[in-house]
Formats: C-alpha cells, sequence, structure tokens
C-alpha cells in the first residue's frame, strides 16, 4: 500500500489542473471498542471492520470548474473533501492538489468554542497566512456579512448555530483561495442570509480560475452553480458528467 | 523513523510563526473569564507554595533551611520547574482532544500542537523564574555560577516534555483510559519525585536508582542545582546518564508513535 498526498501551493505554477485523484482508496477501521483500537496501535492481529469511504476513486477536476459533488450519506464524498483539504490523508493512491484551499467542513467550522469570534478570525486568518494589516482590511467585512454585531467580542460558544455557521460561511467565502470547498453549507440561517450567501457564490464563480467544490443535498442549488458533476455510489464513481446529466442520474438512482 | 524526525522538525519550522500566536491564544484560554485574568497564571501556583511552606514549616516543623537557604526559596525553586512539567503531564499528553479542531477541521500540521502548548506552559515557566530570581536577588540569598546552568537546563526541559506529548497525545487521542492514567500519575509523581524533599537525602540505594530514571526528579534536582543546591549536574553523573539514555529513548518511542499513530489521529477524533 502506498498513498501519497502533494500540495502544491505555488501560484507561478498556474497548473490547468486543481485536482487530481489517481486509484484514492481510504479504508477506515472499525474495531469492536475503544480499547480494542488502542491495543491495535501495539499488538498485531486485533480483529478490526474495514470500510472503504473512497474505493479506488479516479477524477481530474480542471481550473475554474465549478463541480458538484452528489451521493447518498456515506457515498464517500465528505471524505473525498477532507482528503483535499488535508485534514485526513488517503490509505492508497495519490492525489495532487494545486492552489490554496478553504474549505467550510461542516457548520462548527472548526471554530475554537473558548475564544471571541474575533480571536477566532484572527487566528484562523494567522493559521491562513495573512499579515495583521490585512487582517484589520479583512475583519470588517467578514463581521458586517455574518451580521453578528456585538456578538463578535463574545466567546463563541455562547453562539448560535445559526451564527457560528454565518461567520464560518463568510470567513471561509471571504479569503480568496484557489479552491473554495463547501460541504453542506449553504442551508444556513434564514432567507435573507441565504439569498445573501447565494449572491456571495455567485461572485466568487465570476472570479477567474477559482475552483469550487460543493457538496449538497439540494439539487437546485447544485445546478444553479455547478457546470459539472460527479455521483458517487459507495466510495466509487458512478457518474460523471455534465451537471443536468448528473442530476437526473442521481433521481433516478434514489427513485 | 529518521524520516519521521525531519518530517517534525521541517512542519515546526515551516509553521514557526504561528506558534507564538497559537501559544498566547492557549494562555488567552486559560485566563479567559476571570477578572483577574493573567494574575491567575502567576497566583496559583503563588498560593500553593504558600501552603506547603505553611504546612511543612510552620505545621510540622520538619523542614530545616537546606544548604542554608530559607526552605521556602528551596521549595519554591523546586516548584517552579514541577508546575510546567504538570502542566504537560497532565494536558501535554492531550493536545489532540483539546485542539480537535486544529486536527481534522484545518490543514494544520499535527506535530506543531505540542510545540505550541509546551510554549504556552514555558513563558509561564520563565516568568516565575524571573520572579524566584528576583526574590533571591532581593532577600539576598546568593545567586552563584552554577547559576549559568538555567539556560541550557530550561531548553531540554521544554524539548523533553514537548516530545513527551508528542508522544502520548495520540495514544490518548486514541483511549480516554490512558489519558486517565497518566493524569492518575500525576499526583504520586508530585510526592514521590522530590518536590518538596531532598531526593539527595535518601539514603536507600535502589530508590536512587530508581529515580535516577524519573524525569520530574531531573528537572527538580538540577533547578536546585542551579539556584540552591550549588553543584554542576555532571557531579551527579547517576541522575545524569540515566535521564539522557530515557530522553533518547522516549524520542525514538514519540517518533514511532507519531509515525504509526499521527495519520490515524484524525479520523478517531
Amino acid at each position: 500500500m502506498s498513498s501519497e498526498v502533494r500540495f502544491i501551493e505555488t501560484r507561478a505554477a498556474r497548473s490547468l489542473v486543481a485536482i487530481r485523484f489517481s486509484h484514492v482508496t481510504k479504508t477506515y477501521r472499525l474495531y469492536k471498542n475503544d480499547r480494542a483500537r488502542f491495543a491495535a496501535s501495539f499488538l498485531p492481529g486485533v480483529k478490526y471492520d474495514e470500510v472503504k469511504a473512497d474505493n479506488d476513486l479516479s477524477f481530474v477536476i480542471r481550473r475554474g470548474e465549478s463541480v458538484a459533488f452528489l451521493g447518498h450519506n456515506g457515498a464517500g464524498k465528505s471524505t473525498a473533501l477532507k482528503i483535499i483539504t488535508g485534514v485526513t490523508t488517503p490509505t492508497e493512491g495519490t492525489v495532487e492538489v494545486h492552489g490554496r484551499v478553504s474549505a467550510l467542513l461542516d457548520l462548527s467550522a472548526g471554530f475554537d468554542p473558548l475564544l471571541t469570534g474575533r480571536e477566532n478570525l484572527i487566528l484562523r486568518a494567522r493559521l491562513w497566512g495573512y499579515a495583521s494589516s490585512e487582517i484589520d482590511e479583512l475583519l470588517p467585512e467578514i463581521t458586517d456579512f455574518a451580521e453578528i454585531g456585538k456578538f463578535i467580542n463574545q466567546p463563541m460558544r455562547t453562539y448560535s448555530a445559526g451564527m457560528k455557521a454565518r461567520l464560518g460561511f463568510a470567513f471561509a467565502s471571504s479569503l480568496r483561495p484557489d479552491i473554495l470547498i463547501l460541504d453542506e453549507v449553504l442551508a444556513v440561517g434564514d432567507r435573507r442570509f441565504s439569498k445573501k450567501s447565494l449572491e456571495r457564490m455567485q461572485e466568487i464563480m465570476s472570479r477567474d480560475g477559482i475552483t469550487l467544490l460543493f457538496v449538497t443535498h439540494s439539487l437546485s442549488s447544485a445546478e444553479k452553480f455547478c457546470k459539472r458533476a460527479l455521483v458517487l455510489d459507495h466510495g466509487a464513481l458512478a457518474f460523471d458528467g455534465p451537471v443536468h446529466d448528473g442530476v437526473s442520474f442521481y433521481k433516478k438512482s434514489v427513485a | 523513523m529518521f524520516r519521521t524526525l525531519t518530517e517534525v522538525l521541517r512542519d515546526n519550522w515551516e509553521w514557526r510563526h504561528q506558534v507564538g500566536q497559537l501559544a498566547i491564544t492557549e494562555l488567552r484560554k486559560q485566563v479567559r473569564g476571570a477578572v483577574l485574568g493573567w494574575v491567575w497564571l502567576l497566583a496559583t501556583p503563588a498560593v500553593f507554595i504558600g501552603v506547603f511552606w505553611f504546612a511543612l514549616e510552620i505545621g510540622l516543623r520538619t523542614s530545616t533551611p537546606v544548604h542554608g537557604i530559607p526552605y521556602i526559596v528551596w521549595l519554591a525553586v523546586g516548584m517552579v520547574p514541577w508546575f510546567y512539567m504538570s502542566d504537560m503531564i497532565s494536558g501535554g499528553s492531550n493536545v489532540y482532544r483539546r485542539y480537535s479542531y486544529l486536527v481534522n477541521r484545518l490543514r494544520f500540521p499535527i506535530a506543531v500542537i505540542s510545540s505550541f502548548y509546551g510554549a504556552a506552559h514555558f513563558i509561564v515557566f520563565l516568568l516565575s523564574t524571573v520572579i524566584i530570581a528576583a526574590t533571591m536577588v532581593l532577600t539576598r540569598t546568593p545567586v552563584t555560577v552554577y547559576a549559568v546552568q538555567l539556560p541550557v537546563l530550561a531548553i531540554i526541559m521544554y524539548f523533553f516534555w514537548v516530545v513527551w506529548s508528542l508522544l502520548t497525545s495520540p495514544l490518548s487521542a486514541l483511549s480516554k483510559d490512558f489519558h486517565n492514567l497518566v493524569k492518575a500519575l500525576s499526583l504520586p509523581l508530585f510526592w514521590l519525585s522530590g518536590t518538596i524533599f531532598d531526593m539527595s537525602q535518601v539514603q536507600i540505594e535502589w530508590v536512587q536508582w530508581v529515580m535516577a530514571f524519573n524525569p520530574v526528579t531531573f528537572f527538580v534536582t538540577s533547578y536546585r542545582a542551579a539556584l540552591c543546591d550549588h553543584f554542576w549536574l555532571w557531579e551527579r553523573p547517576r541522575l545524569l546518564f540515566c535521564f539522557l539514555g530515557m530522553f533518547v529513548v522516549m524520542l525514538l518511542l514519540a517518533l514511532r508513535v507519531q509515525k504509526r499513530l499521527g495519520t490515524e489521529v484524525a479520523d478517531v477524533l
């Protein structure tokens, strides 16, 4: 078994390919309980079940494409996005990622509950590589968009789910990444906010060269933003083509 | 193994600018919500030292000046490294659960988490050392040439406990039992390791041998060697070389654990 993930961040490279998956398999080992998992890190021969979240997945996404990932729960969409984001590694296969990735992987958006909204934003922007002056410019824009108001100086444990999600979306979409990954996050907030985030998405899409990966169960928003769809089924690629065909393929598989 | 070492070092080098920022954030999280805030970082240890001094010197009347230095000064000098070590034993062994969002929500090298967590508590340790040194100067306790051992010791202590964190945190991420076990060991270590008494006065040979492999004993003894007891560490070769041997073994174990479990941590949290 061999696996490799290469993150190529130099903008000079400006590859035509944004993401390349070659025979990527991600295997999760399921042990009977935590004790068995712990024992397995020292001892050979501890029993476990294997689940292949992604199974021999290969595809290429070109720069500037907008791709919807469709599939049932457990089809391997989120695992694939996590591999692209770099928070988990494939068990086998190679992955190339060209450019900087900004990802919103879930509604809590990876914020620290003990820090205030402002501290969280500063920390995240630092980790992203922004200098203090750039952060000063970015912060008001993000907080305005998220409509957090005075709560920005309160610890995030006091935020409602909607506030966290709005701040997460505002942050991820303000970073000007090369690749933007959104996992089931557009359903947040009230109608007004979701209208606003749809507009923000359209504005992002109109920029040159940004690649969008989009997991959603809302087929209409997939059709709205994406030109291409990948349908996953049990970790394998079941369909790859224009989004309208992908949506009808997916609808058929549900029926 | 060697490859894991270079990866850990490279990750830390590439993210060195963020380590400071994250260390300050860690401290901020600790003092959040308290009116006195930052004062508590130093007040808690001070109260602790005061209580032990009262119980042992005033209450039990067991303590006498050690090597001509008032017991409270001698006690405080040993306690200062203990507080750092205590934080690293309990908190440092569980940094991946504490910072799970850095592990599985953002792309962040997990080996760096131990570094900044250690750095945060190391800042408190350095502040405490400055206060101790100032107290010694004010009370006209002589500070001798042996104190030049301090900077080297401090650096070794920082790295030792970061390596400890690299070794234990993946195991704690896999098993809460493991972390509970480590936390349960913290209190016995405090009482057994010579933080409140002089280990060299225990005249039992096998105890001396066992304690030579106890890192808490090593750091407490060596801090007092530099500030109170006035000797060079190589004058106690057993303590020094047993510690160094153990450090190497722990480093190898930590690299092995990082290599085997490093990629698994994100999947289990």
